[in-house]
């Protein structure tokens, strides 16, 4: 990992962020005005979400053994127990101990 | 403010801020040590933290400087990943002291997805002081973590797959979150596809192309006039 690459990327990165959580404090009329910004902030979070989820799971096959199984069935826990109970650190736990587990029985 | 109420209101957010540490405490540590085992140096790791403030773009980061991808790919990225921010500053437009700039800045800036859960659940009277004393305290459990992270690499000398795992959770419960904002199943079944598409042609650099797919599909679908 180049450090000055880092460095760089560190102040782009802040830039940025800051830049998206100012966006309604700084061009709130830009913002309401324009229908298309707000239909895109608000329908593609969650795809990007979703492809995040894959993305962090990277290269697993599914037509090989184990087939991708601990992952999908930990995401699966992780759905079931965030929906009942809300709690980020729990959904976290319920996930990583489940995917040891089955990551454990099956390779 | 008085300093006795100011106590007071920072006696309340170190309460309500109690979850935070269950949190970032341990999302942070995995952060440090995911930065530091993949070449990086703890203080930049520590860095990132105090000036990025952004947990998943941060993770991701690790894998576009690994990769050695751009940096205009890793702009991009981070634009993506921080896009659902753009929702969380409407509901305190106006909240925020408008004639300290550097406090509001300073809000503005820490506004995370566990501030706005706070800030928008809380019971506690919605006071400025209040909204501050939470985003700084957060603040700093997030660079905590990150510290106590960079410094346990010594100790944790092989790889866990579970870490890596931890992120993929908090994927996974990030996006249960968005789902609940949004009320329709075509931004999921576009996802899907996207995902399992791109993971199919480009494997692990799949992340800007399925975005892009998705995005496109989605663009069209606006343009066909979908509500959503």
């Amino acid at each position: 990992m180049n450090n000055d690459v880092v460095l760089t990327g560190i102040l782009l990165m802040s830039i940025i962020t800051f830049a998206s959580r100012a966006l309604p404090f700084y061009f709130i009329e830009f913002f309401k005005e324009h229908k298309a910004i707000q239909f895109i902030g608000k329908v593609l979070p969650l795809p990007i979400m979703i492809i995040l989820v894959f993305y962090s799971i990277g290269d697993i096959s599914f037509i090989q053994y184990p087939y991708g199984l601990p992952e999908m069935i930990s995401i699966m826990s992780i759905i079931i127990i965030h929906t009942l109970k809300r709690n980020l650190l729990l959904s976290i736990f319920v996930g990583v101990i489940s995917y040891s587990i089955l990551f454990c029985l099956m390779s | 403010m008085q300093a006795n109420l100011m106590f007071k209101t920072f006696k309340s957010a170190l309460y309500e801020t109690i979850p935070v540490i269950f949190g970032y405490i341990p999302l942070g540590m995995a952060f440090g040590l995911s930065f530091v085992k993949a070449g990086g140096t703890y203080y930049s790791a520590i860095l990132m933290s105090i000036f990025v403030f952004a947990g998943a773009a941060q993770f991701v980061a690790i894998a576009v400087f690994v990769s050695q991808d751009s940096l205009s790919a890793l702009a991009m990225t981070t634009l993506f990943i921080n896009l659902r921010h753009i929702f969380y500053g409407i509901s305190f437009v106006g909240k925020f002291p408008s004639d300290k700039f550097f406090k509001k800045f300073y809000m503005i800036y820490g506004l995370t997805d566990e501030a706005y859960s706070i800030l928008t659940t809380t019971r506690h009277p919605k006071d400025d002081q209040f909204y501050f004393w939470v985003i700084l305290i957060s603040h700093i459990y997030w660079v905590l973590g990150t510290i106590i992270g960079t410094v346990a690499v010594r100790y944790i000398p092989y790889e866990m797959p579970f870490l890596q795992f931890s992120l993929t959770a908090l994927f996974v419960v990030l996006a249960i979150e968005q789902a609940y904002t949004v009320k329709s199943i075509y931004p999921f079944i576009i996802a899907v596809f996207a995902s399992l598409l791109g993971l199919l042609l480009f494997k692990s650099n799949m992340l800007l192309v399925s975005i892009t797919i998705s995005s496109v599909i989605i663009a069209y679908l606006y343009k066909r006039g979908y509500a959503l």
